[in-house]
């Protein structure tokens, strides 16, 4: 099953590269096998797969995806993507009303799949936007950040994939599009979750003008 | 066959002669001019390799290769254009049956020789139905401009460049390539104007056509000038490969010098819509239109000038 599974993402990388045209800048940092939290803006099914591509192959082996469990996990081919291709960790999107133990549980199960070896690929808007607001960041990427040591948060903009692959639609459109990554953030001592959830949103937002 | 071999000759000569001059002249830049000027020409070498390809292809296959290389160029252009101009996620069908309906029927009505359609394919029937498609969407804020956008897009990056493809078909029986002579005649014109003129465009203190702050506008009188010649000279020295009269040759030299300075002009007008950003973008991924819009321009004008005023250009098996 193995090479099923590396047919499938070499499939998929070819795909995503050739639909959405992409050219992949590392503006603020280069790729490294250290450990890394990759966030990113979310509007549209491609991000995830293109942000995953973008990452050099020798990478990418380390890298993991979060997703989420409620969508991911729902039919048999989106469990085969999710667990055999993108090696992803799935993550229980909490809703209003689970309270903060379901929260704490979710968030415990990220950093264990992540280990001391493993970056994450995070979406911490936790939904697709429209692709031309940034939404608000949900607080997990905090929790995250704050339960592993030493870890960089690389920003990672990736520009026009909202009007490739659009909510709702099922075939994409054949635009260009450009994945910037840019300089790592880290989180300081003592910093409160509002302040560097807000800092990491700023960072993100300043890719968009380069 | 004697004629094809001296032809090959000659122009693999002439592209080696320019790749070893790209190679001194980048070696030997030292000024920040000389510099910008090496990188144009070994750009443009670069390129002209590539259409020697195109006309290789051309002659190997009666047309139709070179009538598919032309709608890979369209699909490129057009993804390009579209890419840097805002558009509306509702319109996402429509821009969908652009790419892979009007675009694919318009090579196909080409290849299949059906003139009739194929010249009023877009500027009549796609200008329909694009903006009822738009229409058919629901929402109609700003509807003329969703509609004039994509209407514009697929004139420039579909219409205008298939009729390069399309002067394969013109044939002229007198010339000793019978079904090539024409767009090998529009792309030399076009690329001999565009080199010297955006090579004089670089040297310092001349004198700019237009007095603009903005910095898309590089055209300056002695580029248009020493381009026009030069584009001139050359079409002159074709014109035996074609059944163009020496007149007829100077004059079509300085129509294409013409439409390439519209180009120009209109690329400085799309770029300054586009912003920096929009710009960046596009040159991140090679931006295309830079070296193609002066041949979307002339390559119309040329197409119907050769059909009309050229008698023994006619075309073969057009219904």
């Amino acid at each position: 099953m193995k090479i099923l599974d590396q047919l499938a993402g070499w499939f998929l990388i070819g795909g995503a590269r050739f639909v959405s045209g992409s050219v992949t800048r590392w503006a603020g940092c280069q790729p490294s096998k250290r450990q890394r939290i990759y966030y990113a803006n979310h509007s549209s099914h491609l991000d995830i797969i293109l942000l995953w591509a973008s990452i050099p192959s020798s990478v990418r082996k380390i890298v993991k995806p979060a997703a989420a469990r409620d969508y991911w996990s729902k039919t048999k081919g989106r469990r085969f993507l999710a667990l055999n291709v993108f090696n992803s960790i799935f993550i229980d999107r909490v809703f209003e009303g689970m309270g903060p133990r379901a929260a704490l549980k979710s968030i415990e199960s990220v950093v264990e799949g992540m280990g001391e070896k493993y970056s994450l690929i995070i979406f911490p808007e936790g939904t697709r936007g429209d692709g031309e607001k940034l939404g608000e960041f949900k607080s997990g990427v905090y929790h995250i950040a704050k339960r592993i040591d030493d870890v960089e948060l690389v920003p990672v903009y990736m520009e026009n994939l909202n009007r490739i692959l659009p909510k709702g639609m099922l075939l994409p459109l054949p635009l260009l599009s450009n994945v910037t990554f840019g300089a790592p953030l880290k989180m300081e001592n003592g910093e409160k979750r509002d302040e560097f959830l807000e800092r990491m949103r700023q960072a993100l937002l300043d890719l968009k003008e380069i | 066959m004697k004629e094809s071999l001296i032809l090959g000759a000659a122009v693999l000569s002439f592209l080696l002669i320019c790749s070893g001059l790209a190679v001194l002249f980048n070696k030997k830049s030292g000024s920040e001019t000389s510099r910008k000027m090496a990188e144009i020409w070994s750009t443009r070498t670069r390129m002209w390799w590539g259409m020697a390809a195109i006309f290789v292809v051309a002659l190997l296959t009666k047309s139709v290769g070179s009538i598919i290389v032309f709608s890979l160029i369209s699909f490129m252009l057009l993804r390009e254009l579209i890419t840097v101009t805002p558009t509306r996620n509702e319109d996402h069908k429509v821009l969908l049956s652009a790419f892979f309906m009007i675009l694919p029927i318009h090579y196909l009505l080409l290849i299949s020789n059906w003139y009739g359609l194929f010249v009023i394919l877009i500027p009549v029937y796609a200008f329909f139905v694009v903006p009822t498609m738009i229409a058919a969407t629901g929402s109609l804020d700003r509807f003329f401009e969703r509609a004039a956008k994509i209407q514009w897009a697929l004139m420039l990056c579909v219409y205008c460049v298939s009729h390069a493809p399309a002067l394969l078909l013109l044939r002229m029986d007198g010339a000793p390539f019978p079904n090539a002579p024409l767009l090998m005649f529009l792309i030399i014109v076009v690329q001999a104007k565009e080199t010297v003129a955006s090579l004089v465009n670089t040297l310092p203190n001349m004198h700019p056509t237009l007095k603009t702050e903005n910095v898309q506008w590089t055209m300056t009188w002695e580029g248009v000038l020493t381009g026009t010649a030069a584009a001139c000279a050359i079409g002159l020295a074709l014109s035996p490969l074609t059944e163009f009269s020496l007149p007829q040759a100077l004059a079509m030299s300085i129509t294409i010098s013409f439409m390439c300075g519209a180009s120009n002009m209109c690329l400085a007008g799309l770029k300054s819509d586009w912003g920096r950003h929009g710009t960046v973008l596009i040159e991140c991924h090679g931006a295309m239109i830079d070296r193609i819009m002066p041949l979307c321009f002339a390559a119309p004008v040329f197409f119907h000038l050769s059909r009309f005023y050229c008698l023994t250009a006619t075309p073969v098996g057009f219904h």
